[in-house]
């Protein structure tokens, strides 16, 4: 184990500076993502505001109790009354709404002499649609009120209208309810990715070039040591800095998010991460047959910027485009960040939320065992050159 | 035998790098390989190692086939490589101590041993120095230290002193006697011929890929036709001087360069009285007068036309 042991003195000395770099930057930019709400799907509800504009001649109680319900309502813009105003006004979008309440409004509107209002919109609107329903909404309800309760004042009517009609819901996204504390996790795991394709790159890739020196490989090959146990120990010597170093992020992920340790989805974000972690490996097995001292960063951050743009690590993945999403089967990144995508939006462990994830899984495992092939058929052919 | 070469023939597309190259190497001597830069010499060690795959021939050593899995042989061969090979992440004790490893598992005995190699190549106020921060002869010394510290019964060492000040070639020349003294077998490749002088019982001159010659230095130096070499340092002398010098029995060639005069003597014949009295005949006002035997450089002039260093 002479090259494993070589491998154990090398590492600390020379990658502790890059690991603690990485870790820093990593959980920094780990706590911000999750933090700032930058999830895979847009859960956030706003209840929409109409620009509409009021032109009351009526000035009685129904009419104004409306006009102020509007206000409250949508956006309130001032315009001027006379018609070639209101045209432009609507031509360049200052209002999308106009309503007109005629002089006499409320005694007609009392009396079974119904008057419709007169409205103008933006022609196909649908915000105009959604002021129509407010209006029809208020005025329903006031007949409503009128016709069962004639004895009352229009003042009183206007009261229990706005009563009514101001019930506000609370608007929330089923599988996200409850769920927050997941989707940090969701986020931590994705930028995930990033780090550990950078970090890998940049430790195993220079590692592997210290001992595919030259010079050093062929007094290697001199000594009486198999060259199989010598790959053996190399690679031996990879994965449990590969390995080391998930189970530190694994861990560092449950620091953070104290609470979600035992849900179920953390388990799967667990093995998720366990596969990335060898498609990294192998990544980085693939880079170091052919990159130089000089080159090995660049090749590094381009393919870990590259694949994780790319996979959807730093932009939501429902937010790439349709081309995006089909070159996105060729990278294994893409694969990783759907099933931890597919883990975060888990609300039960069934056989058909359980398909895609495991197909993700077995995808991701395909990728490691073909970069893998590549990297030995490449080392073979290198050997073979020298000779 | 320790070492045997047979018929080795390696080629590099067109270019034959190896040429049925026969070497014999006979337990306890310092053999030496001499050849300028692309003779072929570390091509030879590199399939000696088996870090090479030849085309024909046959490599024994210890008396049994060597190939990349000899690892009984492996174990008892030191190799020094032309270029610096150590971990520049390790210290000096530290790359020592993991050479000296591949080949000594035992803990305690590879401690005494890497101990002694840092002695032997007087490291000792650098074992905790990483090589970057060593100068060029102290980095070639860890080189050698590296290889030898397992005391290998076959020592490689390839052209070790390649871009080494004066005092720490003298230092690893030295060393590699002391190596031998104690019983370690020698293969010693340099393009210094002084040193193959200087160092080796035995050598085999390369070029292209083929022994040109090979024996003692004495056997080596007596296949040619130059004998004595007579250099007088002189003032006066005329053409007429040099046709009459070019009569004298023996005389093989007369050069004159500047004011040195080399008279060169066919082999077996001694020249030097009758020189002295055609000077002071002739009244040739002279500096200094001196014979030099034949240098290996002088063997691979006459047989290749060319210098060593060319």
């Amino acid at each position: 184990m002479q090259v494993f042991k070589a491998f154990t003195k090398i590492v600390p000395k020379k990658f502790l500076g890059v690991f603690m770099i990485y870790t820093i930057i990593f959980v920094v930019l780990a706590i911000f993502f999750s933090r700032s709400g930058l999830t895979q799907m847009e859960d956030a509800f706003e209840l929409s505001k109409v620009k509409v504009s009021v032109i009351n001649e009526d000035n009685t109680v129904l009419a104004n109790g409306l006009e102020s319900y509007i206000s409250h309502i949508a956006k309130p813009v001032e315009i001027e009354i006379d018609e070639e105003s209101i045209k432009d006004a609507l031509f360049f979008r200052h209002t999308e709404f106009v309503i007109f309440i005629p002089k006499g409004f409320q005694e007609s509107f009392t009396s079974s002499n119904y008057q419709r209002i007169n409205t103008m919109s933006v022609p196909n609107s649908t915000n105009s649609e959604y002021a129509k329903s407010l209006i029809d909404r208020y005025l329903n309800t006031a007949k409503l009120y009128i016709v069962a309760y004639p004895e009352i004042s229009l003042e009183e009517i206007h009261e229990k209208v706005l009563r009514d009609i101001s019930t506000e819901v609370n608007v929330s996204f089923l599988d996200k309810v409850a769920n927050n504390s997941m989707s940090y996790l969701n986020g931590y795991f994705n930028f995930l990715s990033y780090i550990l394709i950078a970090m890998l790159i940049s430790m195993v890739g220079r590692i592997m070039l210290i001992f595919n020196n030259k010079e050093i490989k062929m007094r290697n090959y001199c000594a009486p040591i198999n060259i199989k146990s010598y790959n053996l120990q190399l690679i031996f010597g990879n994965l449990s800095i590969a390995l080391i170093i998930w189970l530190i992020f694994v861990v560092l992920a449950f620091v953070l998010y104290k609470n979600t340790f035992t849900q179920t989805g953390s388990f799967l974000f667990i093995i998720n991460s366990f596969i990335l972690t060898l498609l990294c490996l192998s990544i980085s097995f693939l880079v170091a047959t052919f990159a130089t001292k000089n080159s090995i960063d660049p090749i590094g951050n381009c393919l870990s910027l590259g694949l994780s743009f790319l996979g959807g690590t730093f932009v939501p993945q429902a937010l790439l485009s349709n081309t995006l999403q089909t070159i996105g089967t060729f990278n294994p990144i893409f694969w990783y960040i759907k099933v931890n995508d597919a883990i975060g939006n888990l609300t039960s462990l069934t056989q058909s939320t359980l398909e895609p994830i495991i197909y993700g899984f077995l995808v991701q495992l395909a990728f490691v065992v073909a970069l893998l092939s590549i990297s030995l058929v490449v080392i073979k052919q290198k050997r073979y050159s020298q000779q | 035998m320790i070492v045997k070469i047979e018929n080795l023939v390696k080629r590099y597309g067109d270019l034959i790098a190896l040429d049925h190259l026969n070497i014999e190497i006979k337990e306890g001597e310092i053999f030496g390989l001499l050849g300028p830069n692309g003779s072929g010499k570390t091509t030879a060690i590199n399939c000696l190692l088996s870090l090479l795959k030849f085309d024909k021939g046959s490599i024994e050593i210890f008396g049994k086939e060597m190939k990349p899995s000899a690892y009984s042989i492996k174990h008892n061969i030191g190799i020094v490589m032309q270029h610096v090979a150590v971990f520049e992440e390790l210290t000096v004790y530290e790359n020592i101590d993991y050479f000296c490893g591949l080949y000594i598992t035992d803990k305690k005995k590879r401690r005494e041993l890497v101990e002694e190699a840092i002695d032997f190549v007087a490291l000792k106020d650098f074992v905790k120095f990483y090589p970057k921060k060593l100068s060029g002869g102290l980095l070639r010394r860890l080189n050698i230290a590296c290889g030898i510290a397992h005391k290998p019964k076959l020592i490689i060492l390839d052209e070790p002193t390649v871009a080494v000040d004066p005092q720490s070639r003298n230092n690893i020349l030295e060393g590699i006697k002391r190596l031998n003294a104690e019983g370690a077998t020698i293969i010693y490749t340099s393009h210094y011929m002084e040193e193959i002088e200087q160092l080796c019982s035995r050598l085999a001159i390369l070029d292209k890929g083929k022994v040109i010659a090979s024996g003692t230095k004495e056997e080596v130096k007596g296949m040619i036709s130059l004998g004595e070499k007579i250099v007088v340092e002189t003032f006066n002398i005329n053409e007429d001087h040099l046709a009459q010098i070019c009569e004298i029995p023996n005389v093989i060639d007369v050069e004159l360069k500047e004011n040195t005069l080399t008279i060169k003597q066919r082999n077996g014949a001694s020249n030097l009285v009758n020189i002295i009295n055609f000077i002071a005949e002739n009244d040739i006002s002279y500096g200094k007068i001196y014979s030099e035997l034949p240098t290996l450089n002088d063997v691979f002039l006459e047989i290749t036309g060319k210098e060593l260093r060319d």
